[in-house]
């Protein structure tokens, strides 16, 4: 007890301290659901990351940045150079020599007899550029050649107007599995960490005395048989579950077996979980569970 | 020679990716922080108490890399970090005015003969006797009210050092306060405490002591 004639350092006053003691709140313990939560969370902090996380943070590094960059450069320069040269990397032809429509007449002359309607289907424009170089005599056969590209250019056209629909076509593939890959992506992306709802449940068993060593034996072994095998599942409900306390009487949770599986569900939290075990297991633990 | 590791070596060995590390940690120290939280932030914000010991917990394991004993204890450590997320929700509920307003309000020196020591002569031994345990539960009931009426940065230091055990060097160093300060405030916290708890001493002894021989 401290004296008030002291004034050095009071020390513990023992009244004030046998009154903490018995205190109603001297056996507070965070609720369950709490515990879970903060333990699942260390749990999680030092799980390795997922993979998409370690290789963006690899590629961060200079020399797989340097490199990933190259790669994708020459990827695009050999996309843009996939249909040949674009036009202003090839040299411009050299200038059709003027003897190039004299030749023109030694075309025989029935493939060089152009039906009025070929002539016709001929844009003028097409025609006026060729007439001041071509003689009277040879504008006819000089339309027909026109016309003979015509058709090519035209399916070049076409082909290069169908490509883009050819690409919506892969894109629309691509779309389509999606749906599959978007979801494997984000299971990639979460973090592995099973699920562990018992984890506070055998702390909560470790903080008692030492007559709470049976049960928290047998907590530990359900814990150690269910580890990784916890799926979300309905909440535990009805008649056939069994409500479990803890050390200090408290109720923990409730605990249902099944046939092939048991369900738990943590007192405060409102989802259930359910972990498969096998007919064997399932009886050596029910055999085993404290009364 | 004792096998169990220190708290230091949990938390390293929790920081190397140890989980069964953290929850020794967490086993150890989980009830009497929660204690400390709920009892330093008093009935009025008692409502809080499962944020202000999650986001403790958090910084715990959000620090674990940086973690270094540095010659404070983990339980040190971890109760200066509770103490400070208090401190934060007293101050955004506005309490925190009060509290400082509080707190400087005892600027008079403390005197000794002021000291309530006079109500213990009355009291029974603070052994743990089977006898006198419903003369303590109901002293317990009571102190709990009279630390509701404590200035929170009081109530820190009496907690610490009554309730946890913890050194005045050591509390000192988890409020970040002077040592004289704690000191102080200390006096002040028992001084209130004793008087308050005096006051209930006539009315809950011949009660406990009924109750006893009955």
């Amino acid at each position: 007890v401290t004296d008030p004639n002291d004034q050095g350092t009071p020390s513990p006053d023992a009244h004030l301290q046998a009154a903490l003691r018995h205190a109603p709140d001297r056996d507070l313990q965070p609720p369950l659901a709490l515990s879970a939560r903060i333990l699942a969370k260390a749990r999680r902090a030092i799980a390795p990351p997922p993979w998409p996380h370690r290789f963006w943070t690899w590629l961060a590094r200079p020399v797989p940045a340097g490199a990933f960059s190259s790669v994708l450069l020459a990827g695009f320069i050999g996309l843009m150079w996939r249909d040949g040269p674009p036009p202003e990397a090839v040299a411009p032809p050299a200038v059709a020599p003027a003897p190039q429509t004299t030749s023109v007449p030694s075309v025989p002359s029935a493939s060089a007899d152009p039906s009025p309607n070929a002539k016709q289907a001929v844009p003028t424009e097409l025609l006026r550029r060729t007439q001041p170089t071509a003689a009277a005599p040879t504008q006819g056969a000089a339309v027909p050649e026109v016309v003979a590209a015509a058709p090519s250019m035209a399916e070049s056209r076409s082909a290069s107007a169908s490509m883009p629909s050819a690409l919506a076509r892969q894109q629309a593939s691509t779309a389509s599995a999606s749906p599959s890959m978007k979801g494997s992506a984000d299971t990639m992306g979460a973090p592995s960490v099973p699920p562990d709802p018992l984890a506070a449940m055998v702390v909560a068993w470790r903080a008692g005395g030492p007559e709470s060593a049976a049960p928290r034996r047998w907590w530990e072994a359900l814990r150690d048989q269910t580890q990784g095998r916890w799926r979300d599942a309905e909440p535990v409900e009805g008649a056939d579950s069994l409500l479990l306390a803890g050390p200090a009487g408290e109720p923990l949770g409730r605990l249902r077996w099944e046939p092939a599986a048991v369900r738990w569900q943590a007192a405060g939290d409102d989802r259930g979980w359910r972990a498969e075990l096998s007919a064997g297991e399932i009886e050596q633990l029910r055999r085993t569970m404290p009364r | 020679m004792n096998d169990e590791p220190t708290d230091d070596q949990l938390m390293r060995a929790f920081a190397g990716g140890d989980a069964a590390a953290f929850e020794r940690l967490y086993q150890r120290h989980a009830g009497p922080l929660y204690r400390f939280v709920r009892r330093l932030l008093g009935s009025t914000a008692a409502m809080r108490g499962d944020e202000v010991f999650q986001d403790t917990w958090a910084r715990v394991i959000g620090a674990r890399d940086r973690w270094s004993p540095q010659g404070a204890a983990f339980r040190t450590w971890l109760f200066t970090i509770a103490h400070r997320l208090v401190i934060d929700v007293q101050r955004r509920s506005g309490r925190e005015v009060a509290v400082d307003a509080d707190a400087d309000a005892d600027t008079e020196p403390w005197s000794p003969a002021d000291d309530g020591l006079h109500p213990w002569s009355g009291w029974p031994a603070p052994a743990d006797d089977p006898g006198d345990q419903a003369f303590w539960r109901a002293a317990g009931v009571r102190l709990l009210e009279c630390l509701d009426g404590l200035p929170a940065a009081q109530k820190a230091v009496f907690l610490l050092h009554h309730d946890d055990g913890v050194s005045l060097d050591d509390a000192a160093q988890a409020l970040q306060l002077g040592f004289e300060t704690v000191k102080s405030r200390l006096r002040y916290a028992m001084n209130k405490l004793r008087t308050c708890m005096g006051a209930y001493l006539p009315a809950a002894l011949p009660a406990a002591r009924g109750e006893k021989s009955a």
